[in-house]
């Protein structure tokens, strides 16, 4: 059945796009990942290549030559059947956060060498989070102050993710949050998707306020 | 000008008779004479008999006697007690001045009818007959303080003034011709005050002898003023007369008056006041003719014009207020004191101007004065007029304001057109102030404050004067015809010279206005250069961190040949990288978040290493706490060498670390249960150990690397820097 996913690797450095294809491969079982220098050929693939009735799993790295991935992570949110993980250089700047609010469901570090890169996509792989403990105050401090409106009660966040997201900007590894918050370390995780969901909800939601505020819509 | 002309001559006069250079004894001489010489005068005027009635004139034919009222003018007689007259006279000749009539029998035959007269009312029981035929009790009182009006002291005290205003000028300068001029001036005019004050005491209880010596002391007195008045106009600054000459002229005067007082002894009083008069012309033509001859010259200009203000001031109160009245036959407009304070304040302005005492800043006043002048003789005028016509006494307030109505906008007008200047408010001050400092170079630098200088003040010349006596302040030089304006920049002064395109002298506003533009300057320089020093230092803190850092990584990676080793160096080089670029916003950050990042991290790498990791003891770090780059840069480079350390040569499978972290300090301990360093320790392990002692060091912290039964217990102590230190606190020394 794995071999019914599709894997895109986005990334316009040619011999990190290369290990990335084989490590996709290997990770994920698929014979041969597609992959792209660019926003443009990567529109082209998901115009031309892209079956919508098969998962497809993107790497995208950010700083293409012809723009930002978050836009194409901001299309692929619209796919329905897509996952969007962020390659990323530095885990603890203002991109990574962007990225996860247009849609991305997960990072990597580019700055790690490639069996560590292996090892978090096969984290990822089996329902691991990663999330850094500037991302997890960033997202904590983004969903606090939200503004208090009626639209934004679907993305207040819960009292039990709250505290994920307080032990991991402390510092604390997921089994250290799931040891101190005494639950699982799956429970965790799936704590951090859905903050990671609220937080693309709330940010489009809020564009949408903003919008609507500044009368485009 | 004249002091450097007469100097060397002068000097050998002087020395014989003066402590040359020493103001202080000449001046404490001077008013010490001065004062037993007015004692002497109090004294005097205090023995002076005057008479139980008092005659005073208040109009053109009125004379107020004592409480009895006011007459007309007609005989009247002093009568014995047992009512015969013994002498008779006119009313007017009782109500004061003197004035010796004709030829000298005549004088001697008054004197002794005064003197008579003064004798006869000695005696008790005489009256005094009015115009109307009533009588009133007249007698000679004793003197005393009774018997002396305010006004009398008031002249008196100017005379006084007049003399230590002369003795204060001949003590700052006492070389000067024209210091002499003015301090002979005013001890001519002491005893003139004197003999004013007897004549205003006036009454026919005074002998013939006081009134004569009255006479003699205010006619001498005043041709001494005249001439040397004459002198100090015709000497200073320019010498305009031979000094032959004047000495000539000034004994043939002399000699003129004494002859006149006690050989012709005729018609003293018009023989005298004819060249008393002629020389008020005189004086006026000097006062022109240095005026022309000084006309380029500001600082003349400025003490000229005060000088021909105060003296159009006396001369147009005297005519307009004295001699118009008199003519008239009517009383002076205003009392003989304010003559007598009017004199003295003209004495002021011409020791003013020959002491050369802050005469800049007098400038200005000349114009005031001579409006007052004018303002005061356009009353006075106006008054006179409508006593005329009206013959009433209320005028005056009437003359005060069509003045007022007048003067208030012509004053107006005149300040604002006089005393322009170009006055920069603070923000542009400020805005000029920074152009300077923030110029690019030193030369553009001095080029801005020379320009910001130029703008400000218009000067017709200005030189750059370099050299190590540098003044600290702003200060005026050559009376005010020179600003020195000590640069901020270096240690050159700027000497600007005839300001507002040579149209007035600079004063003591420019110098404050100067010193603030320097002071402003300097602090706007200094923070420039604080700024400076910051990015240089901390241009120097990140070229000491790559090349410490990631430089040495780089070349240690170099030297490799695995390929995972090498990866790994270059992984370190890029977290380095990643400091230093946080390093660069310079901010300070949260202690608790320095400490979950980096907890994060290295629990996050020793796990991907396969070493169970235990983190302890920072849940419980206080929020608020911040800590500066440059600790935060020590602390993660010391725990990533060490947890490197742990991976790469430990072989540890476990890693404990302790972390207590306050406001003060952060105290860590790192513990593995590896092979320690007790035995074979790899260059490079060491290498990174002395790296991480020295850095510990450095930054005033102290770090035990212990070596317990199995493994490695390494544990440090940074101190945090306070908020007051700053950088500073962590900075590296040299």
């Amino acid at each position: 059945m794995r071999s019914e996913r599709q894997i895109l690797v986005v990334e316009d450095i040619l011999d990190l796009r290369r290990s990335l294809v084989e490590i996709a491969a290997r990770v994920f079982g698929v014979d041969c990942p597609a992959s792209a220098g660019s926003l443009r050929e990567a529109r082209r693939w998901i115009a031309e290549e892209r079956r919508v009735e098969q998962p497809l799993i993107a790497l995208v790295d950010l700083g293409l030559p012809d723009g930002s991935g978050d836009a194409l992570i901001a299309e692929l949110a619209t796919d329905g059947n897509a996952t969007a993980i962020v390659t990323t250089v530095f885990e603890d700047d203002g991109n990574v956060l962007r990225a996860l609010s247009a849609g991305a469901q997960g990072y990597i570090l580019k700055s790690e060498d490639l069996p560590s890169i292996e090892d978090r996509l096969r984290g990822l792989e089996r329902g691991e989070v990663a999330v850094s403990p500037p991302i997890a105050r960033r997202m904590l401090r983004y969903l606090r102050d939200l503004p208090q409106q009626p639209a934004m009660e679907i993305v207040q966040l819960t009292a039990r993710e709250t505290d994920v997201l307080r032990a991991i900007g402390r510092g604390l590894t997921v089994p250290e949050t799931a040891g101190a918050l005494e639950i699982g370390a799956t429970t965790v995780a799936s704590h951090v998707k859905n903050i990671y969901r609220k937080l693309s909800i709330a940010s489009r939601a809020e564009a949408a306020i903003e919008a609507t505020r500044r009368g485009l819509i | 000008m004249a002091e450097e002309a007469d100097g060397s001559d002068m000097r050998q006069a002087n020395a014989l008779w003066i402590w040359e250079g020493r103001p202080a004894i000449i001046l404490a001489v001077g008013i010490s004479v001065l004062v037993s010489a007015a004692l002497a005068a109090v004294i005097a005027l205090l023995f002076v008999p005057a008479s139980s009635v008092d005659v005073d004139r208040v109009g053109s034919n009125a004379f107020s006697v004592g409480d009895s009222g006011v007459y007309a003018d007609g005989p009247v007689a002093i009568l014995d007690d047992a009512g015969q007259a013994r002498f008779t006279m006119p009313l007017s000749q009782l109500a004061g001045g003197y004035e010796p009539p004709g030829d000298g029998a005549a004088i001697d035959a008054f004197q002794a009818r005064k003197d008579a007269i003064a004798a006869f009312l000695r005696q008790e029981g005489s009256r005094l007959r009015l115009p109307d035929g009533s009588t009133v009790a007249i007698e000679a009182r004793g003197g005393g303080f009774n018997t002396v009006a305010p006004d009398i002291w008031i002249i008196l005290a100017s005379g006084l003034g007049a003399a230590m205003i002369g003795t204060w000028v001949l003590s700052l300068r006492p070389r000067s011709e024209a210091a002499r001029a003015l301090a002979y001036c005013g001890y001519a005019y002491f005893p003139v005050t004197f003999s004013v004050a007897l004549f205003e005491m006036d009454s026919p209880a005074m002998t013939g002898a006081m009134f004569w010596a009255a006479f003699v002391l205010n006619t001498v007195g005043g041709m001494l003023i005249a001439l040397e008045l004459c002198w100090l106009f015709a000497r200073y600054p320019e010498p305009l007369v031979p000094r032959r000459l004047l000495a000539f002229i000034y004994v043939a005067a002399l000699l003129y008056t004494g002859a006149s007082l006690f050989w012709w002894r005729e018609d003293v009083y018009f023989r005298i006041a004819a060249v008393s008069s002629a020389s008020v012309p005189l004086i006026i033509s000097l006062w022109a003719a240095q005026l022309w001859r000084n006309r380029t010259d500001l600082r003349v200009r400025a003490a000229f014009s005060l000088i021909g203000s105060s003296l159009l001031l006396v001369l147009l109160v005297v005519a307009v207020a004295y001699f118009v009245p008199y003519l008239n036959g009517q009383p002076p407009l205003v009392p003989m004191a304010v003559y007598n304070a009017l004199f003295l304040f003209f004495f002021l302005t011409l020791g003013v101007a020959v002491a050369r005492y802050r005469l800049f800043d007098l400038g200005r006043w000349s114009l005031r004065i001579a409006g007052m002048a004018m303002v005061l003789a356009f009353i006075l005028m106006v008054d006179a007029m409508l006593v005329l016509v009206f013959g009433q006494s209320w005028t005056l307030s009437i003359a005060l304001f069509f003045a007022a109505m007048l003067w208030l906008p012509v004053r107006h007008w005149m300040m604002g057109k006089f005393e322009r200047r170009v006055d920069r408010n603070g923000l542009d001050l400020l805005q000029r102030a920074s152009l300077v400092a923030f110029a690019p170079g030193a030369t553009e630098q001095r080029d801005a404050w020379t320009d910001l200088l130029v703008g400000q003040f218009a000067p017709l010349s200005r030189e750059l004067v370099p050299g190590p006596s540098r003044p600290p302040d702003a200060a005026l030089a050559d009376e005010g015809r020179t600003l020195m304006i000590p640069s901020p920049l270096d240690d050159t002064v700027l000497a600007l010279s005839y300001a507002s395109h040579g149209k007035r002298l600079f004063n003591d506003d420019d110098v404050a206005m100067a010193q603030s533009m320097i002071r402003l300057v300097a602090e706007v320089v200094e923070a420039r250069r604080a700024y400076d020093r910051g990015a240089e230092e901390e241009r120097a803190r990140i070229a000491r961190d790559l090349h410490d850092d990631v430089g040495a990584r780089l070349m240690t990676s170099l030297h490799r040949d695995q390929l995972p080793a090498i990866r790994a160096d270059i992984g370190e080089a890029m977290a380095d990288m990643r400091l230093i670029i946080d390093g660069l916003t310079g901010q300070s950050r949260y202690l608790a978040d320095a400490i979950a990042d980096l907890r994060h991290e290295t629990v996050s790498r020793l796990r991907l290493a396969r070493i169970e990791a235990e983190w302890r003891g920072s849940e419980e770090i206080d929020e608020l706490i911040k800590i500066d780059q440059g600790a935060t840069r020590i602390l993660f480079s010391v725990v990533r060498e060490l947890a490197s350390n742990a991976i790469r040569h430990s072989g540890a499978s476990r890693v404990t670390i302790d972390c207590h972290a306050s406001a003060d300090a952060v105290e860590l301990s790192i513990g593995d249960d590896g092979v320690g360093i007790a035995g074979p320790m790899t260059l490079e392990a060491g290498n990174g150990l002395r790296n991480i002692r020295k850095r510990v060091v450095e930054c005033g912290g102290t770090i035990d690397i212990g070596a317990p039964p199995t493994g490695t217990l390494i544990t440090f102590h940074i101190p945090l820097a306070s908020r007051e230190r700053g950088m500073a606190g962590i900075a590296p020394q040299p």
